[in-house]
């Protein structure tokens, strides 16, 4: 009767092992927890995370961290061995190396379904050696372009600015008018860092080759007049009041509130804005435009096949459940879900068939600007920028106070460079 | 004369082993490290001199802006709660009523998160929206309205204020004690002397509160030099690069991989405070002495 038990005990553990889903059965009490920076995540996330653990009992401890604090504090804790079972980078193909040293610390997720559902396009900034590591599940709008008010440029008799030039004197008119012209924040360390590098075309259009050199230490960023011009304009239009007064204290909470009521003009943002503005002002019945930034004269499309998205921490303890996450967020109906229900977005970029919501005034800038004109941005094309992104933001907020000059700028983004290939072990720098 | 010795000198070697293993040796470790080229991204470590320090001390000036906003923060942080926290001492050692209230309502911030108060002040000190400047704009004050934490004027100020706040009752506290140890007889005796408040203060209250006084500078400079929570929720060492200091500094180059330039940041902080430790207690053992 004992043998006979034993044989039973055993069955029933093995049924238990092996029964239900590809992936093994998972206990009720396991969390997975997910860092991510705060301008990354919506309550989609939260939802969707709801409905994960409803389906499988898998909980989700979404860790949102300020974006000014994110990423330094997530190098930390992958330095010291301590990462979440989750974690967000915003990445490229250089810096999936530099930042996250893939092959030591992220799930390998090659032979995973969902990959497939990713754009082919933004597979390499997730991949490394041939192998892919991270999720990402991200829109296709025009990135970070002026987002403006076209009631009142019409109303002042402006039009989008195409040059530099024209760009000061519709500001001069706004700020005349006792509207505050850009709502520019500088408090979370990475948005006026957008001004420079989302016109990485325009650097290559004047100086062809430039990201190639850049890439093998053949030039240094302070050797590009460009880019001093550039950093020489955003501080002009600095100094020219036309951020407001405050805006090192701006930390990009108040952009929709105050675009809605009138109290700026524009601001350097994705198409999306509009539906938060609908939403929270139903009564605003300003129109809305986009139009290409134009320092240093720059007509270029900003083109960035990359973005934020999730990677697994290898030594995490829940992988399985991981497995289990990612290939409930990329089935088609919540593929859908997230896109109906994110605030901002109005496509995504996935292979999946899901209806999109795209904007006529996406749209229309897009058709406008031609295919020749759309150029791959500075923090895609160019190594060890990307990774110092929220260290730029800082010498750019000095370079505003007066602390550093444009030149200090970019000198300081060479040191960093080098810093950064040197331990690396870069061949170039050697 | 020879003191009489109660215990062997063995009974400190477990101490001392732990002591040694946990502490000397992490740090003479570190230091080492501090010669090296330690990074995240290469798993072999060279031994590079003094490449490290050459960095730290050549390139552009920002560490050494970080060093000397270091030593600022730990002398003028400590003025600004030392010398109110002992006047709040003695005025809550002369048996005001509710004097228990008080005290527990200034030491209340000392047990609050640093990330607590990062959020509430950075929310009371806002230029447009916070509590400080609409007040003050209420008032009919504008032209007191600032950019507290951005503003490069202010910001320095506004973190003094906001650690002060944070830290006068822990001070205030440890002066307490001190002062409930000082015997009444010398007051009664000044008193029939006829003196006044401040006789009293220079020639009782403050010799008599000398180990106090050590306690909390001790505590003091070391908490100066070793800042990193305060800033780092406040301003993130902004507005630009104006408030980092060392540790903020430490905790960036340890986010960007480059151990090696961390650690040989951490070993100049330990220089300080070693240097410092050595004069203080030194200035201690000559006040032994002397009493």
């Amino acid at each position: 009767m004992k043998r006979y038990l034993g044989i039973f005990l055993v069955v029933i553990l093995l049924l238990g092992l092996t029964g239900g889903n590809v992936y093994p059965q998972a206990k009720k009490d396991i969390t997975i927890t997910e860092m991510v920076s705060q301008g990354w995540t919506t309550n989609v996330d939260l939802e969707l995370a709801k409905k994960f653990t409803e389906e499988t009992g898998i909980k989700v401890d979404i860790q949102i961290v300020p974006a000014a604090q994110h990423h330094d504090l997530l190098k930390a804790k992958l330095n010291a061995g301590e990462a979440p079972d989750i974690f967000w980078i915003q990445t490229n193909p250089f810096a999936i190396r530099t930042e996250l040293d893939p092959e030591r610390n992220c799930v390998d997720f090659t032979n995973e379904k969902w990959v497939k559902v990713m754009n082919p396009l933004r597979i390499p900034s997730v991949s490394y050696n041939n192998k892919v590591y991270g999720l990402m599940l991200w829109h296709n709008s025009p990135e970070f372009t002026f987002f403006y008010n076209k009631t009142l440029f019409k109303k002042l008799g402006l039009r989008a600015p195409t040059t530099y030039r024209t760009f000061i004197n519709a500001c001069e008119k706004i700020l005349k008018s006792g509207v505050t012209p850009i709502y520019e924040f500088t408090s979370q360390g990475w948005h006026q860092v957008l001004a420079f590098a989302q016109i990485g075309g325009r650097y290559e259009e004047l100086h062809p080759g430039l990201y190639e050199k850049l890439n093998n230490n053949q030039i240094k960023f302070v050797e590009v007049p460009a880019m001093l011009q550039a950093l020489k304009q955003m501080k002009e239009i600095a100094d020219r009041g036309y951020y407001g007064k405050d805006f090192l204290a701006n930390d990009g909470t108040k952009a929709v509130e105050l675009l809605a009521t009138g109290k700026v003009a524009m601001t350097l943002a994705n198409p999306g804005l509009v539906k938060e503005i609908k939403k929270a002002h139903p009564e605003c019945t300003y129109e809305w435009g986009l139009f290409l930034i134009p320092i240093v004269d720059n007509q270029t499309y900003p083109f960035n096949p990359n973005g934020p998205a999730r990677f697994a921490y290898k030594m995490g303890k829940n992988i399985d459940a991981v497995k289990r996450y990612f290939e409930f967020l990329t089935r088609k109906e919540n593929l859908q879900y997230r896109l109906d229900n994110h605030p901002e977005w109005t496509n995504l970029d996935v292979t999946t068939k899901i209806q999109q919501h795209w904007l006529p005034m996406e749209k229309e800038l897009m058709a406008r600007i031609p295919k020749s004109k759309y150029k791959l941005v500075l923090q895609s094309g160019v190594k060890y920028f990307n990774e110092q992104w929220m260290e730029v933001g800082k010498d750019i907020e000095a370079m505003y106070i007066g602390a550093l000059t444009p030149e200090q700028v970019l000198k300081n983004i060479d040191e960093r460079r080098a810093k950064m290939a040197k331990a690396i072990g870069d061949p170039a720098w050697k | 004369m020879k003191q009489e010795k109660v215990y062997p000198q063995y009974f400190t070697f477990v101490a001392l082993g732990l002591y040694i293993l946990l502490f000397i040796i992490p740090s003479v470790i570190g230091m080492y490290y501090s010669f090296t080229n330690w990074n995240r991204y290469s798993s072999e470590i060279k031994f590079i001199g003094l490449e490290n320090y050459r960095t730290i001390f050549s390139s552009g000036g920002n560490y050494i802006s970080y060093i000397y906003n270091t030593l600022k923060f730990t002398v003028i942080s400590n003025v600004v709660k030392i010398i109110p926290a002992l006047f709040l001492a003695i005025l809550l050692s002369e048996n005001l009523r509710g004097e228990n209230i008080h005290r527990a309502i200034l030491f209340f911030p000392a047990i609050l998160s640093y990330l607590v108060i990062g959020l509430i002040f950075r929310s009371i000190l806002h230029p447009q929206m916070g509590l400080i400047n609409n007040v003050l704009r209420v008032l009919g004050l504008d032209f007191m309205a600032k950019s507290w934490l951005v503003d490069p004027k202010w910001v320095w100020p506004s973190i003094y204020t906001v650690d002060a706040w944070r830290g006068v009752g822990y001070v205030m506290t440890i002066f307490i004690a001190g002062l409930h140890s000082i015997p009444k007889y010398y007051y009664e005796a000044a008193d029939i002397d006829g003196a006044g408040f401040f006789p009293k203060l220079i020639y009782i209250t403050i010799p008599m509160l000398k180990p106090a006084i050590t306690i909390n500078l001790v505590f003091g400079i070391t908490y100066g030099l070793r800042v990193f929570d305060i800033i780092f929720v406040l301003t993130n060492g902004g507005p630009g690069r104006m408030t980092e200091v060392i540790n903020t500094a430490v905790f960036k180059e340890f986010a960007l991989g480059t151990y090696g330039i961390g650690t040989a940041l951490s070993t100049i902080l330990f220089m300080f405070m070693g240097l410092i430790s050595i004069i203080l207690v030194r200035l201690m053992s000559r006040r032994e002495i002397g009493l």
